[in-house]
């Protein structure tokens, strides 16, 4: 005989998964709107809304290249810097301007679309134009990166097949990093 | 019919956490968690003198571990659940001896009796590698503790250094043992000789911890993976906080069981990425760098099964979720930069417990995740053992050996010094 106690499984079903995997989305979602926490707990967070292991492959290399090219993981000093320096996408060489643009790239092909692809449209325009909104002309170029990404984001999964597009953003990962090293 | 057959069909469902619960078992968590909360509360506050022994955070936090791998032995309860009680009254004692800068001898007479009664073969006669690793690993540490002056945990010399490295990593490997619960004891001792040895010899601590590190998420091991990153990590230079943080993740992960509980290493990760940043570039930096981002990417492909908790295993899981949200408030591990990540952790941590909460309560605003293909890269192997007539002669030979050197050790303590 079968005997269970009551509700002895939590967080079972489809249901479950999908909660914690919107319970990612929006704490990545937070972290990436207010350029705070840390890089690499993004892209973790990503990783686990997006629940594929190339998919993460290629959003933990796109962290590790912002990682190498702003020489910090921590958020508020990657949008501080663009505050100061300029956009991380047109300041600096060209192969640190490529470094953003290819990680942006890597987390939009990532992106799950529907909902669950807004907050990587939002990391994307953080990676590109993110600066810290101290005015508002940096708010301006906030928003517009933001919203230019999750555009992106949103599009690119209509797009471009997922076995295709997860291959892709790892290469654009690893070129990223490889750029980011040598910016 | 029987009452197999007459049972319902019960409808699989896919399972992220699962709770099981006794009112025996919620005694054992009880006395575990005030053991462990006691150890913690030592390592958060200071050094504390017990006559001439000094616990320093470190060791208090280094026996909390040992506190909570010892609540995942069987039962306190049942008739073999006498030596868990003793195990977890004594064992946290000799660790934190040992990592207080104390005797060694207690910690190591303690490793080679665990790794003796983890040698025994069990009715199926059968002798897994990790068990053998755990009384070699047991030998080399005996013997290169034996051979170095003074009787406290250090690495006099490169040879010791070596032999300790080695060590640490068979310690870890039988700490991983699925089919030999006391075997996880092992894991704190290995990675305090890792952890010691490592910056003596760190390049060949980051790569057999690193290469060593990845094996292990590949046979689906995150605490003896997380363990062998952290000897790989404390090889980079300023790279002990991070060491620290991803050990306690390994014990943690130990303790609490389920391969989800790899994302406890976030914090060392993150700790060890400012370190190489703000280190110079060598290899051992580089090559420890690799090792923790090739387990976070074999593990991430690997993750299966629920979380599967049972009152024992509550300290352990609550400690976890603190060194998740505020690793920064853990002074004992040293300087490591983690306010930013403490204010984002605890933000994000709070907005999904908020989502939690309110698709529990309206369960129709949880939109469905667009479908996608999930492929599985690489298959996990089974796991490896000893033919059946090699078993019981090498678990013969190495307990030999392991009773010898333990005779060694204990005369060398009593009567030599």
């Amino acid at each position: 005989m079968l005997v269970e106690p009551p509700r002895p499984k939590l967080l079972a079903g489809r249901t479950g998964s999908a909660r914690l995997r919107l319970a990612a989305v929006a704490a990545a979602l937070l972290l990436a709107a207010t350029s705070s926490g840390d890089v690499l707990v993004v892209a973790v967070l990503l990783g686990a809304a997006a629940g594929d292991g190339v998919g993460f492959v290629a959003l933990l290399l796109a962290a590790l290249a912002t990682l190498a090219r702003w020489g910090t993981s921590a958020l508020p000093a990657v949008a501080g810097g663009q505050a100061v320096l300029g956009a991380g996408g047109v300041y600096g060489t060209a192969a640190a301007a490529g470094s953003a643009w290819y990680a942006a790239a890597a987390v939009v092909l990532v992106s799950p679309g529907s909902w669950f692809g807004v907050p990587f449209g939002v990391t994307a325009g953080l990676l590109v134009a993110g600066p810290a909104a101290v005015s508002g002309r940096l708010g301006i170029v906030r928003a517009a990166g933001a919203v230019g990404g999750m555009a992106a984001a949103l599009l690119v999964p209509r797009l471009v097949p997922w076995r295709l597009a997860t291959r892709v953003a790892v290469a654009f990962g690893a070129l990223a990093l490889l750029l980011g090293v040598g910016s | 019919m029987s009452s197999r057959a007459a049972a319902p069909p019960v409808r699989a469902r896919r399972v992220l956490l699962a709770w099981e619960s006794t009112s025996r078992g919620v005694i054992a968590g009880t006395l575990i968690g005030a053991v462990a909360g006691a150890w913690l509360g030592l390592a958060l506050h200071g050094p504390v003198s017990v006559g001439h022994l000094v616990i320093t955070p470190l060791a208090a936090a280094a026996a909390c571990g040992t506190a909570l791998l010892a609540a995942t032995l069987p039962d306190l309860g049942r008739a073999d659940g006498q030596t868990s009680l003793l195990l977890l009254a004594g064992l946290p004692v000799t660790v934190a001896m040992a990592a207080g800068g104390g005797s060694l001898d207690p910690l190591l007479v303690a490793v080679a009796g665990i790794a003796v009664v983890g040698l025994w073969p069990g009715p199926d006669r059968w002798l897994p590698v990790a068990r053998l690793a755990g009384g070699a690993g047991a030998v080399v540490w005996l013997v290169a503790h034996t051979l170095q002056t003074g009787g406290r945990l250090h690495a006099g010399g490169r040879g010791t250094a070596a032999a300790m490295v080695v060590a640490a990593v068979l310690l870890i490997g039988a700490g991983s043992s699925g089919s030999h619960p006391s075997g996880r004891l092992l894991l704190v001792p290995g990675v305090l000789a890792g952890l010691t040895a490592a910056p003596v010899l760190p390049l060949l601590a980051a790569v057999v911890g690193g290469a060593a590190g990845v094996g292990a998420a590949a046979v689906r091991r995150p605490a003896a993976a997380l363990a062998l990153v952290a000897v790989a990590a404390a090889a980079v230079p300023t790279g002990l906080p991070a060491a620290h943080l991803l050990a306690a993740a390994a014990v943690l992960a130990g303790a609490v069981g389920a391969d989800v509980a790899v994302v406890l290493g976030v914090p060392g990760a993150v700790a060890l990425a400012t370190a190489v940043l703000g280190a110079p570039v060598t290899a051992a930096a580089l090559t420890a760098t690799a090792a923790v981002v090739g387990v976070a990417v074999v593990m991430a492909d690997r993750m299966r099964g629920p979380l599967r908790l049972d009152p024992p295993r509550v300290p352990a899981a609550a400690v976890g979720g603190w060194l998740l949200v505020a690793p920064g408030s853990w002074a004992w591990i040293g300087s490591a930069s983690l306010a930013t990540y403490d204010r984002g952790a605890a933000r994000a941590v709070a907005i999904a417990l908020a989502v939690l909460v309110v698709t529990e309560v309206w369960p129709d605003l949880a939109p469905h995740p667009p479908r996608r293909s999930a492929r599985v890269l690489l298959r996990p192997s089974a796991p490896v053992a000893l033919p059946p007539r090699f078993a019981v002669p090498a678990a013969g030979a190495a307990a030999v050996l392991i009773v010898a050197c333990t005779g060694w050790l204990l005369l060398s303590a009593i009567v030599l010094r």
